[in-house]
């Protein structure tokens, strides 16, 4: 019972380093521009294609086609907070979050249009036979996709941490108006920001497309669970956003195996509306006070 | 005075239509269906401004309340031969209670947290309706009896028409009246500023959640007649899709106007209806719409209804001296 246990744990820690990533995402974009980016999985699933494309139209190898998807989240975010978001950065909070809106319906329309609803195959980059031990049996690609986590989640902490334009985007969520005043590149630091997000995105889609298939609502699910999991960890950190990320996981996987799998999302909610009635900052949210 | 004229003229054209449909004599009952639908999609894009344009609040499940409001109404018509007042009572009730429970927490939640609650709602009920087959025969729906209102037989597509018609000339009546109310100055206040509204003496709590629950009643009673005027209730109607174009036609519309939020639903029907053959066009045309409408036409439909009066809404905030609002 208990390697029965460990082994759904297992999968739920690999399905929950796909909501962390993109939980990670949204919380970098959030505390740059303090917008939640409701077009998140529909920017990852955009650069999935271009992943797509690359490989069974340019017959490129994976690793060059990760690279590139990559890229071109990177370009998108970019594009998007320059074109979009940056007009919008004096508009009430409704009008950012309409405007995402807008955004995640175009590109799903626009993609959906181009190579149509039907769910396209992504072949798994990782081909080795999973690995039994200790009776656990370990899927390769779960450890790639826990082992991504963890180097982006460091890469992030040594950003935010150790370089200038990671000073400069906490000096932005600390107040972007002292921010400017103190010379810092306002603009930039945003635009980067909402590249970084996307991209952190574009890797949970791109990991997720195996399972999923590239289809233009791939991330539909895996997008929610990651709004879910920064909820939990109180959109804002980014530590909340990894271990939400990965209870949510686990929590959805010990749903599936033991209560009702169509249910999952339902429950997931009927839990995330109690903690926000106990907690409304969520897990590992500090209590905002409103300033006047 | 000339506002008047025309909304009289626009209802008198409403009441006439089948008429005239009956003279051309082609494909009446197709076009009465899609003229009924419509009025029944204004309903809740309606419903949705009150919560949205007035209250400032977010919904982005607003079909699940449509669709609590659909399933109650056909189980009660299917087990007990529940009339069409019952069935959009019931709805309403239905739809108010879910948004209570929805709405206490989310009056605390910031913006984006009520947002993210509500698409969870909207997914909620789909799942449900789904997997509780034993009361909403799951992905089989529900079939309804012939529509009796009142007594009264109105189970022919064209009384249907004029019951659709005059639910959204009531849902107009009463929302147009509350602007003017106590309560929906209170609701304009909590829009404009929280803090300012609260500092006035308004509840802030209390008026979001009700704004919130007289949102969710009239978008559940329109759910009754939905299922009224289809016969048929399944989940597929009510998926994230189509609270999407909900959303759609309240930006369209420009927020905070009954015309707005009524020229919104035409749009967004229309384009639904005219893009339907090409899968994605139609949501590749309203978000490049709601898109195009927050960047360059921040007042929607609604400034463009009534180009006299400045409009609000959508509208960029003043940039108060680029004094930033941190919070």
């Amino acid at each position: 019972m208990t390697q029965y246990l460990l082994q759904i744990s297992l999968a739920g820690l690999a399905q929950g380093s796909l909501f962390a990533l993109t939980a990670l995402g949204l919380v970098v974009i959030y505390n740059a521009s303090s917008v939640v980016n409701f077009a998140h999985g529909a920017m990852g699933m955009a650069a999935t294609y271009v992943a797509y494309v690359l490989i069974t139209e340019l017959h490129a190898p994976f690793a060059l086609a990760f690279v590139g998807a990559l890229l071109a989240a990177f370009v998108l975010g970019v594009v998007v907070q320059k074109a979009l978001l940056g007009r919008l950065a004096n508009a009430p909070l409704l009008t950012q979050i309409v405007v995402t809106l807008g955004l995640y319906m175009f590109l799903q329309g626009v993609l959906g249009m181009i190579f149509g609803y039907n769910p396209r195959p992504m072949a798994n980059a990782i081909t080795m036979a999973p690995v039994i031990l200790g009776g656990l049996v370990l899927r390769p690609q779960d450890v790639v996709q826990l082992a991504l986590l963890l180097i982006l989640s460091a890469a992030l902490a040594a950003l935010f941490g150790a370089t200038k334009l990671g000073l400069g985007m906490r000096a932005i969520t600390e107040n972007a108006y002292a921010a400017r005043l103190m010379g810092i590149p306002v603009g930039n630091v945003l635009g980067t920001a909402w590249g970084i997000g996307v991209l952190l995105a574009a890797v949970a889609a791109i990991l997720a497309a195996p399972t999923t298939s590239v289809t233009p609502n791939m991330m539909d699910t895996i997008v929610v669970y990651g709004f879910v999991a920064a909820i939990l960890g109180g959109f804002g950190s980014m530590v909340g956003a990894l271990v939400g990320g990965l209870v949510l996981g686990v929590v959805v996987n010990f749903i599936d195996a033991f209560l009702a799998p169509e249910l999952a999302m339902s429950i997931v909610f009927g839990i995330l509306l109690l903690v926000l009635y106990v907690r409304p900052d969520g897990l590992f949210g500090r209590m905002k006070v409103q300033k006047v | 005075m000339q506002r008047h004229t025309i909304a009289i003229s626009l209802i008198v054209l409403c009441a006439l239509l089948p008429l005239v449909l009956q003279l051309i004599g082609e494909r009446q009952v197709y076009w009465l269906f899609v003229v009924s639908e419509f009025f029944v999609f204004a309903i809740v894009a309606i419903s949705l401004d009150l919560l949205m344009g007035r209250s400032g609040q977010i919904s982005l499940g607003h079909s699940g309340f449509v669709a609590l409001g659909a399933y109650a109404a056909a189980i009660l018509n299917e087990q007990f031969g529940a009339d069409l007042a019952i069935g959009m009572l019931a709805g309403g009730c239905l739809a108010g209670i879910a948004s209570l429970i929805l709405g206490f927490p989310a009056t605390r939640l910031r913006g984006h947290y009520l947002g993210i609650v509500t698409l969870g709602f909207g997914i909620a009920v789909d799942q449900i309706a789904l997997k509780w087959d034993s009361l909403t025969g799951g992905d089989q729906g529900v079939h309804l009896h012939k529509a009796v209102l009142l007594g009264l037989d109105v189970g022919t597509p064209v009384r249907m028409y004029y019951v659709a018609l005059v639910a959204l000339l009531v849902t107009v009546l009463l929302v147009w009246n509350l602007t003017g109310t106590r309560v929906g100055r209170a609701f304009a206040a909590i829009k404009d500023s929280e803090v300012a509204a609260a500092a006035m003496g308004v509840p802030i709590a209390r008026t979001k959640v009700l704004a919130f629950i007289c949102s969710a009643f009239l978008a559940g009673a329109a759910g009754a007649i939905y299922a009224f005027l289809a016969g048929f209730v399944a989940p597929e109607d009510f998926g994230i899709d189509s609270s999407l174009l909900f959303f759609a036609m309240v930006v369209i519309g420009g927020m905070g106007s009954i015309p707005g939020a009524i020229g919104g639903a035409i749009v967004v029907d229309a384009v639904k209806n005219a893009a339907a053959t090409v899968s994605g066009l139609s949501l590749t045309i309203l978000g490049g719409m709601i898109v195009l409408v927050v960047l360059f036409f921040p007042g929607g439909l609604k400034a463009w209804l009534r180009p006299r009066r400045a409009a609000t809404g959508l509208v960029h905030e003043p940039d108060d001296a680029a004094i930033p609002q941190d919070a």
